[in-house]
């Protein structure tokens, strides 16, 4: 090992701080969404907490907790992030492997490019799409909200990379010991994928997790969203209702606006399962994942 | 032998027909979900009636595109988007790839570089509708900065009122937030990079730095071309939820971009066809970006993007 | 306190929306207890046919005839808070509402679908997908659906079908609509108040006596005010004292409204008036320039928050509305409900705080006015039916027995019969979860006659001929009463301030239409107006741009002539020719 020198030194520690200033501001919103949450409603609408909770109490938290809503939307989104992750990493596995071919072992592999790319830019839109998911009966159904999104180009064309990544002679040897395409990619290419299969991983964790506008638009009643469209309906801007005519129950609409701990609470318990699965994923990205050997 | 050969050159046959076949799921899913619903592009030359759907809805051919480009502001806000975008695409890939460099230096540490990795993709999460609240906070006329500036005994600034200030606020915000997902990719990549050439490397005397410069990046250059490219596809999306949430009519002049222009102009009733003629010509112009940008990549560099 | 009452009936009505009637009651009034009477005469005919007819209530008339198989109507719905009193448990599946439709008339109405949000782009999507539900409301789509003969022309089977008490609440929008258009493509409401928003100012009254002033009636009055708010900064702002956000006019809250209307002006595309004999709009009459050099003046001298450009009062966690409820501005904008969100926010906070309506403000060399839309009424609130749909009575029905319903609650002749406990929310009829509406245009007005009545009377009881046709009446008895025990108590307060004192919200409201002349819009607002649609867009923009900039100094006022005319060259002048054109043409 050498030795660290003096300058090694002095740029550990800057390198140190300046990860801790940059870790320093992003988690700083978050510090005071937990904080509102565990404050006294009035001082935090008054826009009395800053990184501390003023008033503590664990008000909103009970509260959340005694709502059916928030657990059975969780439980959606769970089911959702479920199914949906295993298909969309199936798809992407099984695409990306024939596209990281070169173009002599795999001719079409052109056309398949171009297919995939149009999609990226090009879309009917908002309407269209739902008028396909409608007329295949999927609607107010998980499927709904799992196939529209199943294979994603985007991290097919980065899994393809990474795949491509892989030495030609690990698959030649395994080739020449009369290995198939599904031993091979099994075998070889995803163990030693670990940690771009952890990334995709990931993104379509969050990607489902976090989907709040289809689950409104394709469910159709608000006791079968997800979370992320519950928790939506929680965030409420009103300049269109509001005009002279304000009835009761409009003033109490508004007034919801005024429950910001109990929306900080369920924002935070929204955040923490992606916070908690994230660290488990990160020893993918720890070096030292070598399989097999090359030589010989 | 011969047989070995025979057996290779059988399976050959059978390895390209498999790997069609593997390739046939994707390709369904892509037909039904993406090129399916394409026939709503005909929105972008209708004046398009909810009822009367695709079918009904009267033929214009080019007049909503006519439309919008006519309608003053456009041009600006066309400026707008691309200066904004252009800054976003670039430092979103810098900004994470330092990030995960400097990641990759902590060698000690593993619980602190867990924490702060984790601690960066936290901004992804919190909504713009949530941030953008945060945000006014902080830079309002008596935010946090703007008490700052008072104690050095300096004016405040109103930051989301200024045209200086406006668009560089906008860029760096909306780095901040996105910067946890592209620095996961590099991270993802750095890892990939093989570990005997490190071996090598420290044998030969290089020190990290020399790694770094030598082993790291050349190794991940790759996805590093390949994301900036797959972000050049961005070009005409500024970031149509974050202005819409922190802009305001003093700064329409740098920061209304093309999405918030047709926003405001279908906001009367519910004006599908604007909103895809825009969307249409987004996507128009983004296509013929990116493929100019990897065709000229193909030909200068060794590196086949696809 | 409700058992006190004695009421003969009551009927409840709740809006989406509503504006309230005031000098326009009497004729309704009469027309109201006319219905009563009528009624309760029905349920005495009813109760002695009961078994006769169809349903077990006894309804015999054909507008209540049930259907010999069960039907099926289909309805979107965008979901509310129901009232507190509706007991757990309850979806707008198990309603109340929706068994009593099942038994009386075999009606099964079922939701297509239920959201809380985005309702315009579920609507959308439904619409395109080429299937409109049976029932619906009328939304920013009714007149393309109208057009394009998507909705099914009532008139018919409203006549046939129509109870006494339905006709009572739609008759006026059954009559303008067949006069616009042959035809009733919705059951409607007519809103006969069709006043714009004039405003209210509200001060902190203990700041107002700390400093020995009083509160204000003129614009210069206001400008001795902030002046000495400023000063003093009880609210520890720096200097601002006017709470305003980036939408100025006609937010509802925290906007520079009041001042335009003690200029006389209504700065909006589609506010015409005539003014020395020729059509103007409001946005480059002169008024709108003198509004904008006393705000710029204003800005100058740091009593307008400085940001407030950058500020939707409606976004969630506006910073100004979080500084209005932490007690930092002495002077509040707002519409007349006001107190009961977000002053009483900021009493909860702080109760020694005390907050006054100030009269309309007036200003030296210009007159100050309300402005009016036109006296022909407003329709509201529509409910359609599609043009397909199998049943089109059904809605018309469902309306009858809905009203018959709200007849019962609290309804003594109703009490031992099945119907005892129709209507009531405690009993899980939760009105909110409907797809359609019936409203009782005058709530707020006779709510604040009625209380005030009894508050100079002294009185704890209603008399038989004065009970209100609303729920909204109890609830508000009630917080009186909280109200008066504890006057400390912020949201009673609220609640009683905005709809009660005779100098509150609505009071200061109403005490403005008298107080002020009346400024005629020349805009039909029950007419489509193309140039409307093509041109609000743009020049919405380059108001607020331009306005905005110019209160903040950053555009010199002396650009005010380029921008008339650039206003003009955008679209103005295609308006100013359509306005002309409808103008003509209804003389």
């Amino acid at each position: 090992m050498i030795k660290e020198s003096k300058s090694r030194m002095a740029f550990n520690i800057i390198n140190y701080a300046l990860l801790g200033v940059v870790a320093l501001t992003c988690i700083l919103p978050f510090v005071h969404i937990l904080a509102v949450s565990l404050s006294n409603n009035t001082d935090a609408v008054a826009g009395r907490v800053s990184f501390w909770p003023v008033g503590f109490t664990t008000y909103a938290y009970e509260y959340v907790i005694s709502q059916g809503r928030f657990f059975s939307s969780v439980w959606i989104s769970l089911k959702r992030v479920l199914i949906g992750t295993a298909i969309n990493m199936f798809l992407v596995i099984i695409t990306a492997y024939p596209m990281s071919k070169e173009e002599k072992e795999f001719k079409a592999r052109k056309w398949y490019i171009v297919f995939f790319f149009i999609t990226m830019f090009f879309g009917g839109g908002l309407i269209p799409t739902y008028m396909v998911i409608n007329k295949l009966g999927l609607l107010d159904s998980i499927w709904a909200l799992v196939l529209p999104g199943a294979f994603s180009v985007w991290n097919m064309i980065l899994l393809m990379n990474f795949f491509r990544g892989v030495p030609k002679e690990l698959e030649e040897a395994a080739f020449l010991d009369g290995a198939g395409h599904v031993t091979t990619l099994f075998r070889i290419y995803l163990p030693i994928s670990l940690p771009s299969l952890a990334t995709l991983l990931l993104f379509t964790i969050i990607g489902h997790w976090n989907a709040w506008f289809d689950g409104i638009l394709y469910m159709n009643s608000p006791s079968r969203y997800p979370l992320a469209s519950y928790l939506s309906t929680l965030v409420i801007s009103n300049s269109n209702k509001v005009s002279a005519n304000m009835t009761m129950e409009q003033i109490e609409q508004l007034s919801k606006i005024s429950d910001k701990t109990v929306s900080s609470a369920q924002i935070f318990l929204a955040m923490l399962p992606i916070l908690i699965v994230y660290p488990l994923l990160q020893r993918y990205f720890m070096k030292g994942i070598v399989v097999g050997s090359v030589k010989g | 032998m011969s047989k070995k050969i025979k057996t290779i050159k059988k399976s050959n046959r059978q390895n390209t027909r498999f790997l069609h076949v593997m390739m046939l799921p994707a390709v369904i899913f892509t037909c039904i979900f993406c090129y399916l619903p394409m026939f709503g592009l005909v929105m972008a030359f209708q004046d398009y009636k909810g009822f009367l759907g695709f079918t009904g809805s009267k033929f214009v051919g080019l007049e909503n595109f006519i439309y919008i480009f006519k309608m003053p502001g456009f041009l600006s806000a066309l400026r707008n988007t691309v200066s904004i975008a252009f800054f976003k695409i670039i430092l979103s890939i810098l900004v994470p790839l330092v990030l995960a460099l400097l990641l990759n230096e902590v060698v000690k540490h593993a619980r602190y570089k867990k924490l702060v990795q984790t601690v960066i993709f936290i901004p992804y999460f919190l909504s713009w509708a949530i941030l953008g609240g945060v945000i006014q906070q902080i830079l309002g006329y008596n935010g946090s900065i703007n008490e700052l500036l008072k104690d050095l005994g300096m004016t405040p600034i109103l930051f989301l009122l200024n045209n200086q200030w406006f668009r560089p606020i906008i860029i760096t915000t909306d780095v901040w937030k996105g910067m946890g997902y592209n620095m996961v990719v590099f991270l993802a990549a750095i890892t990939n990079v093989d570990i005997a050439l490190y071996e090598v490397a420290k044998i030969d005397g290089a020190n990290r730095w020399q790694q770094l410069l030598n082993i790291t990046i050349p190794g991940i250059r790759s996805i590093v071309i390949l994301l900036t490219i797959l972000g050049l596809g961005n070009i005409l999306n500024a970031g149509f939820e974050q202005i819409l949430m922190l802009y305001n009519p003093v700064v329409y002049s740098t920061g209304d971009i093309i999405d918030t222009f047709v926003y405001r102009l279908g906001i009367e009733k519910m004006e599908y066809s604007y909103a895809a003629a825009a969307g249409l010509f987004k996507s128009a112009v983004s296509f013929v970006f990116v493929m100019i940008t990897i065709k000229l990549a193909n030909k200068f560099s060794d590196y086949r993007v696809f | 306190m409700r058992k006190r009452f004695f009421a003969l009936s009551m009927v409840l009505v709740l809006a989406v929306s509503a504006i309230t009637g005031c000098g326009n009651d009497s004729g309704s009034e009469t027309k109201t207890s006319e219905v009563i009477s009528q009624t309760s005469d029905n349920q005495a005919d009813n109760n002695q046919t009961e078994g006769e007819g169809s349903g077990s209530s006894g309804f015999s008339d054909v507008a209540y005839q049930r259907y010999d198989e069960e039907i099926t109507v289909t309805a979107p719905l965008l979901l509310l808070e129901p009232d507190a009193t509706v007991p757990d448990g309850y979806t707008p599946e198990t309603n109340e509402y929706i068994r009593l439709f099942k038994e009386e008339l075999n009606i099964n109405l079922e939701f297509e679908w239920i959201v809380e949000t985005e309702f315009e782009a579920k609507w959308g999507v439904t619409v395109a997908s080429g299937k409109l539900p049976d029932v619906f409301g009328g939304y920013s789509d009714y007149n393309d659906l109208k057009e394009q003969g998507a909705l099914y022309d009532l008139s018919g089977v409203y006549e046939e079908y129509a109870s006494e008490t339905t006709r009572a609440f739609f008759d006026s929008g059954y009559e303008l609509q067949m006069k616009q258009d042959g035809a009733m493509y919705s059951l409607a409401r007519v809103d006969v108040d069709t006043y714009a928003e004039a405003g209210v100012m509200y001060y902190r009254k203990d700041w107002l006596d700390q400093l020995n002033l009083k509160v204000p009636e003129t614009i210069e009055e206001l400008e001795a005010v902030m002046a000495a708010f400023s000063e003093a900064d009880l609210g520890g702002t720096g200097g601002a004292v006017y709470a305003a956000n980036k939408g100025f006019y006609g937010q509802g809250l925290a906007d520079f409204t009041p001042i335009f209307t003690a200029y006389g002006s209504a700065p909006s595309y589609d506010y015409w008036f005539e003014k020395d004999g020729e059509v103007i709009s409001s946005i480059t009459q002169d008024e709108t320039y003198a509004v904008l050099e006393t705000l710029n003046k204003w800005y100058k001298n740091g009593w307008i928050n400085q940001d407030f450009a950058s500020i939707d009062v409606w976004a969630s966690s506006s910073p100004i509305v979080t500084d209005i409820v932490a007690g930092k501005y002495g002077i509040v904008p707002g519409s007349w409900w006001i107190p009961n969100w977000p002053l009483n926010e900021q009493k909860l906070d702080d109760p020694d705080a005390e907050w006054v309506a100030g009269p309309a403000l007036t200003v030296q060399g210009y007159e100050a006015a309300v402005v009016k839309n036109g006296d022909d009424g407003r329709v509201m609130a529509r409910s359609c039916v599609s043009a397909k749909s199998e049943h089109p009575e059904a809605l018309i029905k469902m309306m009858n027995l809905y009203l018959e319903a709200l007849l019962c609650v609290d309804n003594p002749t109703v009490a031992g019969t099945p119907r005892e406990g129709w209507g009531k929310p405690e009993n899980g009829f939760v009105y909110q979860w409907l797809p359609f509406r019936a409203y009782y245009g005058n709530t707020l007005i006779d709510n604040f006659t009625l209380m005030n009545t009894l508050i100079d009377e002294g009185r704890d009881e209603l008399k038989e001929d004065e009970i209100p046709f609303n729920t909204e009446f109890y609830d508000l008895w009630a917080k009186y009463q909280t109200y008066r025990e504890n006057p400390d108590d912020a949201i009673a307060w609220g609640m009683y301030y905005s709809r009660v004192d005779k100098n509150g919200g609505l009071g200061t409201m109403y005490n403005t239409r008298e107080d002020l002349p009346t400024l005629l819009n020349l805009v039909d607002v029950n007419r489509i107006y193309r140039s409307f649609e093509q041109y609000a867009g743009v020049l919405t923009t380059l108001r607020d741009e331009t306005f905005l900039k110019m209160i903040m100094g950053e555009t010199p006022l002396s650009e005010w002539n380029n921008f008339v005319s650039q206003w003009k060259s955008l679209g103005g002048d295609a308006i100013y020719d359509e306005v002309m054109e409808v103008i003509n043409e209804s003389q």
